[in-house]
């Protein structure tokens, strides 16, 4: 089984840099790193990663927009939000704009690492029941 | 009649000196064509310890001494002529004494005049009663015009209104305005006030309560300047107990108004830079420092991932605790800025802030629930909503720290009068008048609250008891920060 692909998009430099350090020392392979939504958007339809770890509040374009655009492009694409908002209406508009998990940025780092596996299983998942030879890829 | 014929009085005659007997301060001297009296009667010569023969016989210009004969004598002689004249003179005696002299010819059966009479009044009680009505009047109006209040009366038998002077020079009227109060009193009022006037006077005429009652709204003077009144009214009663007439004052608040606008004001641009310096300090804090220790928290992780099973225990345990802390810090930190700049009130409006705020107040205290009913349409003007939401944030603080409630109610209202908050619990109420609670005012947040609301041109209350739970209410008014509440 091939690692976890994860594309990593947040504005704040020093914060990506750190997670796609964690991310890569985790055992996940980190496709391509984005610091808007625009970007995230074009990187998530060339890549097409596994997972997209996506912040909230992002200049261009943010990330609930982001998400729809890459849920409309590539649907077996999972969105992880990674925001340091918390709020119930938020959650909800994640949940509505299809993302599969809202995190909190001060989240324990194992709960991190928990849900984007969960997250990656859930996208394999989805392209196994709609192409088996997709499986094992 | 003449001096020689005055013995020999007629039944009539009799009568008519029982009758000046009986006359108080009232002294009648009747006097022939030589000015010499011959008759002297009436109350005012008991009263004064005087007697018919004090003045019989004498020239009538003696009874005041050589100050006033000359006037004296010119009026009886004008009596003599035929003609009435009044004459105000001290007392001969008793200068403080003021005596007021009528003279009035005294004709024969014939009709010729053969004399007159002097009918001398002792005035000094009514003059300085007269004098000190007048000081009152004057003090009155001087108190009206420092005071800036006027007065008026409302005749409902005949509809007429009354305003004194100082009314008249806070409306720009010429002193003694007397109108039919309808249509009369209409282009004093403010085209926009005018309606709630005579709603006002509809129920005054219709209900005909007297109880005492206060109403503010706007005037026209005729200069065309506009001014804010503030009438304080009571019905007056006839003695079947019905309202005959109203009085009342009109206290021109045109000042205090601007001051109070003016305070609003200043109040709203304190709130106004207060959230702004809250919105820029979560930006930074959320922008900066959040990123910051939660990236510092990343690379914590990282570091205890690459130290793995190389890594003494004691280290791992050592760093896995100092991420665990750090990740608590950067929760903190995040609740310290939704605290700060809520964004759920920003980005989904005022019933969804509440919300949240109250199932943050159920996560925090012993509260069975927390519900929250709206009957808002739509979003309100940021500025009230944020209001609001401050003032639901402080009550539901207060209700989380020392109401002891279970069940609480944040209800939120709107109407074409404004918009209603209501916070309220079951929990254990407080005195109001209660000195602790008073000195604990500022602690529960309640004058910043009522202040908040009172800058919006608001009004707050607090209703509560012991053991009776607590209502913490604030209503904003429309849009329009000149409409103002009925009274």
């Amino acid at each position: 089984m091939t690692l976890p692909r994860l594309l990593v998009v947040d504005d704040h430099d020093m914060l990506r840099e750190a997670l796609v350090e964690l991310l890569r020392q985790a055992g996940f392979e980190v496709v391509g790193e984005a610091a808007d939504g625009a970007d995230a958007v074009a990187l998530a339809k060339e890549l097409e990663p596994d997972v997209v770890l996506m912040d909230l509040r992002m200049p261009v374009l943010g990330g609930l927009d982001a998400t729809r655009l890459i849920k409309h492009a590539t649907p077996a694409t999972q969105v992880v939000l990674l925001t340091a908002f918390e709020s119930p209406a938020l959650q909800q508009q994640a949940e509505e704009a299809g993302c599969f998990a809202y995190l909190v940025k001060g989240s324990p780092p194992g709960t991190l690492r928990l849900v984007l596996h969960q997250a990656v299983a859930a996208r394999r998942a989805l392209l196994a029941q709609s192409s088996p030879a997709a499986e094992g890829c | 009649m003449t001096a020689e014929s005055a013995d020999q009085a007629s039944p009539e005659e009799v009568g008519f000196q029982l009758l000046a007997d009986q006359l108080p301060d009232l002294i009648i001297l009747a006097f022939d064509p030589e000015l010499r009296m011959w008759a002297a009667t009436g109350g005012g010569l008991r009263g004064h310890g005087w007697s018919t023969q004090d003045f019989v016989g004498l020239r009538l210009p003696e009874i005041a001494g050589s100050s006033r004969a000359e006037a004296i004598e010119a009026c009886a002689r004008a009596a003599l002529g035929g003609e009435c004249t009044e004459l105000e003179m001290n007392g001969y005696e008793d200068p403080a004494q003021l005596w007021a002299l009528t003279f009035v010819p005294l004709a024969d059966p014939a009709g010729a005049v053969s004399g007159g009479m002097a009918l001398c009044r002792d005035v000094t009680e009514q003059r300085r009663a007269e004098r000190l009505l007048r000081a009152r009047e004057h003090q009155l109006a001087e108190a009206q015009r420092i005071a800036q209040v006027g007065s008026w009366e409302w005749d409902l038998a005949t509809d007429e209104l009354t305003f004194s002077d100082e009314l008249c020079r806070i409306f720009g009227l010429a002193p003694g305005f007397r109108v039919p109060i309808e249509p009369g009193v209409e282009p004093l009022i403010y085209p926009a006030d005018l309606e709630r006037v005579k709603r006002q006077l509809g129920r005054m005429r219709a209900g005909a309560d007297p109880a005492p009652f206060a109403f503010e709204h706007r005037i026209v003077r005729t200069d065309g300047t506009v001014r804010t009144v503030m009438a304080h009214s009571e019905g007056v009663v006839d003695e079947r107990g019905q309202v005959v007439r109203f009085i009342g004052t009109d206290q021109d608040i045109t000042e205090r108004r601007r001051a109070d606008a003016e305070r609003r004001r200043l109040l709203n641009r304190v709130y106004e830079a207060q959230e702004g310096q809250d919105r820029r300090l979560a930006a930074d804090l959320h922008d900066g420092h959040v990123q910051s220790l939660a990236a510092i928290g990343f690379k914590l992780e990282q570091a205890r991932l690459r130290l793995g099973a190389s890594g003494s225990p004691e280290v791992d345990e050592l760093l896995w605790q100092v991420t665990k802390d750090l990740c608590a810090e950067v929760t903190s930190l995040r609740r310290t800025i939704g605290r700060l700049r809520p964004l759920v009130l920003v980005e989904d409006g005022l019933e969804a802030a509440l919300r949240e705020e109250a199932k943050s107040a159920c996560n925090r205290a012993a509260l069975v629930s927390c519900e929250v009913t709206s009957e808002l349409d739509g979003r309100l003007d940021p500025v009230v909503e944020t209001a609001l939401f401050r003032v639901a944030q402080q009550a539901l603080a207060n209700v989380v720290d020392h109401a002891s409630a279970t069940h609480a109610v944040v209800a939120i209202e709107g109407s074409a009068k404004g918009v209603t908050l209501r916070v309220s619990d079951d929990g254990c109420g407080f005195d109001p008048d209660h000195v602790q609670v008073l000195a604990d005012i500022a602690h529960f947040g309640l004058i910043a609250m009522r202040e908040r609301v009172e800058a919006l041109n608001g009004r707050f209350r607090v209703i509560t008891a012991p053991g009776e739970g607590t209502v913490v209410e604030a209503k904003l008014p429309p849009t329009d920060p000149i409409e103002r509440w009925e009274t």
